[in-house]
Formats: C-alpha cells, structure tokens, sequence
C-alpha cells in the first residue's frame, strides 16, 4: 500500500478569483442583456468549463455533459433580454445547468436503472485482477464508480463544493438547502467513499 | 486556471487522524478527475460550436483575437528555459500585429443599424441588392457588406430583426438568415413578412410567407431539421413562441400581412392588449387602456390603406362597447 503523492499545499495558493483585467461577471452581463455577443462569449469563456466539470460530475456521461452544458448557455443567449432582474449571473447559470441535469435524469431514470443492472453483471462477472496497484490513477477509475453510485444531492455537494469560484453559500443556495446541511452532505459522501476505498483495499488482499 | 494542489478544506476534515488520510486521497484523486476533465475541455472548440447553433457572427473572425489568452500560464518551474528578450520582442510584435488585426477585424464586425421610430416606415436595401421594408419600432442589423472579413464574403447574409418587415431577398444562392430574438428563418429566394415582437417577455416571431420558400427554427433548438418548419406556399404562416417549436404552416389571406405597407393596418384574431399595442408601433400614438381585458373579446380588423389612428379606435371601440378621449399625449380607452 503505497501512498499516493499527497499534494502538498503552496501556503499562498488559493487565490480566488479571474485575472483583474478582464470585466467582471457583473459588467459582462449587463452587457449580454444589451445583445453583446462579444461578453456572451466572455462568459462562455469563463463559465462553460465550470460548469461542464459540474455536469460531468452528475451524469457521468461525458458527452452528455457536453451537449448539456451546450443547452444551458443556449438557453441563456434565448433569456438574456431577462439579464437585467438577474442577481449573480454564476448563480443562474449554474442553476439552469442543474435544472437541465435534473430534468435529463428525470427522463432516463429507466434508462439508467437498465445500465445500473448491467453494470452491477459486469462487476460481479470480473472481480478486480489481484496485481493491481491502488495506484493513483486506478482510485481515480474506482472512484469515478462509487461517486456514480452516491445518492445525488451527496455527489451534487461533493462535485459544487470543488468549484473554485462558488461560495458555500451559493452552493447551498442553488441546492435549495442550509449552508450547514452542504457540508453534511459532503461529510457523508467522503465517508462512503472511505469505505468503499476500504473494502477494495481488503478485496485486494484477499 | 490551474491549481494542481487543492488540499481538503478544513471544515471537511475527520476527526480521526487514519480517516484524514484517506480523505485527503479521495479528494486529490477528485482533484485530479477534475484537472482531467478540464484540460479535456476545448472552450475553442465548444464556443465554435455554440456560436454556430446559435447563428452568432464570429464564425471565424472572433478565433484569431483569443488563442493567445487562453492558453494556460506555463508553470512557474517551466519557466527558467524561456529565451530572454529577443525572443520576447518577436512575441510582442507578433501580439501587436494580432492586436491590430483584430481591431480592425471588431471594427470592420460591428453591424450596420437601422432602426425605425413608431409610426415610421422606411425601406432598406442591402449590399447585394436584397430590400427590407421595415414597420415602425423596428431595429435591424447586418453585417457590413454581408462580408466576415473585408472583400471575404461571408458564409451566409444574416440580418438581425426585432419588430417587423418584409423582405424581398434576391440571388438565392448564398444563404439569407433573418434571426430574431428567439427564432432563425432560413430564406430560400423569395418574399416574406416578418414579425418578432418582445411583449410580456415572451419573445413571439411570426412569418407570413409571399413566394419562394423559407423556413423557420426556433434559436434555442439544435439543429433546424430537426425542429424547423419550411414555409413553401404562398400565404403560408407560421409562429414561433418563446423557444417552443414553430406551429405547423396555415394560409392566411395575404392582406393581413401586407397592409401596414399600404399605409394601412391590419391584425388577426388578437386580444385588445396586443391590438393595441401594434396601433402604437404602427402610429407612433401612445395608447391606455382602463378596463378590465378579460372582458374584451379577441377581433380582427383590415384597413387596406391609409388607415387612420382615430378611425381605428372608433372602430375598435363599436366592436368592444368601449369609448375613446383623446388624452394629453395620445388616446384613452374606457369602458363606459
């Protein structure tokens, strides 16, 4: 069992926050609700890859995440004569990226029980090989696995709460929860994940 | 955007020491799917392919002014390689000429305008030939000379609308877009009205179609075969509500649609509110209205040319058992 190369933290590296040049979110929507297409593109350019990551870490399917994260920013070119009412343009992005997850789920929860039970065939059919390592990259693989299999508001919380750029505040906001239930979540999902990491590790001696 | 450290934050830290441990691996294993995931991302990529969704310009031109920004800052221990400073001042002309080239490229971007008073009508002609005749209250745009670049013909014509006009479009062979705020209409040679209003924020564009063809997608759908309508016959029209899809095509009689081009003015089956909100643009006559809408019933009304506000209102008012006064401004509705 070899440890992984814990990343030591730089005492001064969590600098929040864009270059200071560019406009901020506030300016560039104000902009957008005036039509601009150049800071609908600075604000795809800030905001798509954020918000890829958080979609991708709810529906594990990474070209939906795409196509996903393509909707929400084409829904909000069609909403941005509604800009003007709107408070924090990364909240409401992030939060029409959520509705879109959510109603995407809704609709193929059928689909996803059917891949769930082939995927629970497949697991059981090959048990891990006993040469492999719990190196890095193969907890990176399990892990991808169990956070599938975490209820969703735990791996939501998990997947916002490792956005640099929001709040715990936001995050509780957009999940429609108290700030301190957030880290709860995440609490819960990170022991789960503890255990699971541990009986791997005793399937691997075994 | 790299922060390739990202310890636990405390608040989410076990209380037992052999826990943490764990913890802090699960989450820069997190981390790393994150990083992953992230370099995978082409923001270039995905915009390209937004941008052309949505029928926004800068198909190409808006590619050459960014790639130098985006790229990530090479880590701080890369550096120490670098070529000093001949290498340096090369960079920074090249940068300089990209500057220069994408001013000119952002000036040479931004749209001709034109835009209408209400009451006013006026009729425009495009750089290749094509003219719009344009209602009152009414913006357009396009770009200049229907070129991407200077003497680079774009992809396609594209005009920008909100309010109405008709188009007469000519030379089918290069594609003309007419977009409005929430629908794209693909002109295949031809004639057309169209009409893209912004009331009660529910962005509504209709087109009535004279000759040729044309088709319609709402902006907010993927592809227009798959949510589009084709318009093929004369008198055909067709509506697209917000980002629902366009309803399917029904003749109407043209006059409808051709009369504001008359001088006079006419509308369709609609609620009062929205009747008299077009006499506004048509007029440039400010209307109010103090009574209760629900007791207004839905009416339709053709004056085939020089229509006159007040000769309208007298109408209006028959058919809905209202009175009218003229007011400081303009007129005033009221039951009586």
């Amino acid at each position: 069992m070899d440890d992984a190369p814990a990343p030591e933290s730089s005492p001064g590296s969590p600098v929040q926050g864009p270059a200071s040049a560019a406009p901020s979110l506030d300016v560039l929507r104000a902009r957008l609700a005036n039509d601009d297409t150049e800071a609908f593109e600075a604000i795809f350019r800030r905001l798509s890859e954020p918000v890829f990551r958080y979609v991708c870490g709810m529906v594990s399917d990474e070209s939906l995440a795409h196509d996903l994260t393509q909707d929400t920013f084409a829904k909000l070119w069609t909403a941005r004569d509604r800009m003007a009412s709107v408070d924090s343009l990364r909240a409401y992005v992030f939060r029409m990226a959520r509705n879109r997850v959510y109603n995407q789920q809704r609709d193929a929860r059928t689909r996803r029980k059917n891949r769930d039970q082939l995927r629970e065939a497949a697991l059981h059919g090959s048990p891990p090989a006993p040469d492999q390592a719990l190196d890095a990259d193969l907890l990176r693989d399990h892990l991808q696995d169990w956070i599938e299999n975490l209820p969703d508001r735990q791996r939501e919380a998990l997947t916002l709460r490792r956005q640099q750029d929001l709040g715990h505040d936001e995050i509780a906001d957009l999940m429609d929860i108290a700030p301190s239930t957030v880290n709860n979540h995440i609490a819960r999902a990170l022991k789960q994940l503890r255990e699971r990491l541990h009986e791997h590790r005793s399937d691997l001696r075994s | 955007m790299d922060n390739d450290t990202s310890p636990l934050p405390p608040d989410l830290r076990p209380p037992d020491a052999d826990a943490e441990q764990d913890y802090e691996r699960i989450w820069a294993a997190l981390h790393r799917t994150d990083e992953a995931r992230a370099s995978e991302y082409d923001v270039d990529a995905e915009w390209t392919q937004l941008a052309d969704r949505l029928d926004l310009e800068g198909d190409a031109p808006s590619a050459p002014e960014k790639p130098t920004t985006d790229r990530p800052a090479r880590p701080p221990d890369q550096r120490k390689d670098a070529r000093p400073s001949r290498y340096a001042r090369r960079l920074a002309t090249a940068v300089l000429v990209l500057c220069a080239v994408a001013a000119g490229a952002w000036w040479w971007q931004q749209p001709v305008s034109v835009t209408t008073a209400a009451g006013e009508r006026t009729t425009v002609t495009f750089p290749d030939g094509s003219t719009a005749e344009v209602n009152g209250a009414t913006t357009l745009s396009y770009n200049r000379g229907f070129q991407s670049f200077p003497f680079v013909p774009a992809s396609r014509r594209r005009v920008r609308l909100t309010g109405e006009a008709f188009f007469d479009v000519d030379n089918a062979e290069r594609p003309f877009h007419v977009v409005t705020p929430n629908a794209r209409i693909e002109v295949l040679g031809t004639t057309f009205d169209v009409r893209a209003r912004t009331d009660d924020d529910t962005p509504e564009t209709t087109v009535a179609l004279s000759s040729g063809r044309v088709r319609l997608t709402p902006t907010a759908a993927a592809t227009s075969s798959r949510s589009g309508v084709t318009l093929s016959e004369t008198g055909h029209t067709s509506r697209v509500v917000a980002d629902q899809a366009p309803t399917s095509p029904e003749t109407i009689d043209l006059k409808y649609a051709r009369a504001w081009r008359d001088g006079g003015f006419a509308i369709r089956d609609a609620a009062l509110p929205t009747v008299l909100a077009e006499l506004e643009r048509r007029f440039g006559v400010p209307l109010s209205f103090r009574a209760d809408p629900s007791e207004t019933t839905p009416m339709t009304l053709h004056y085939a040319a020089e229509a006159q506000v007040e000769e309208v209102l007298r109408d209006i008012c028959v058919i809905q058992g209202l009175s009218y006064r003229e007011t400081s401004q303009g007129y005033e509705l009221v039951r009586d």
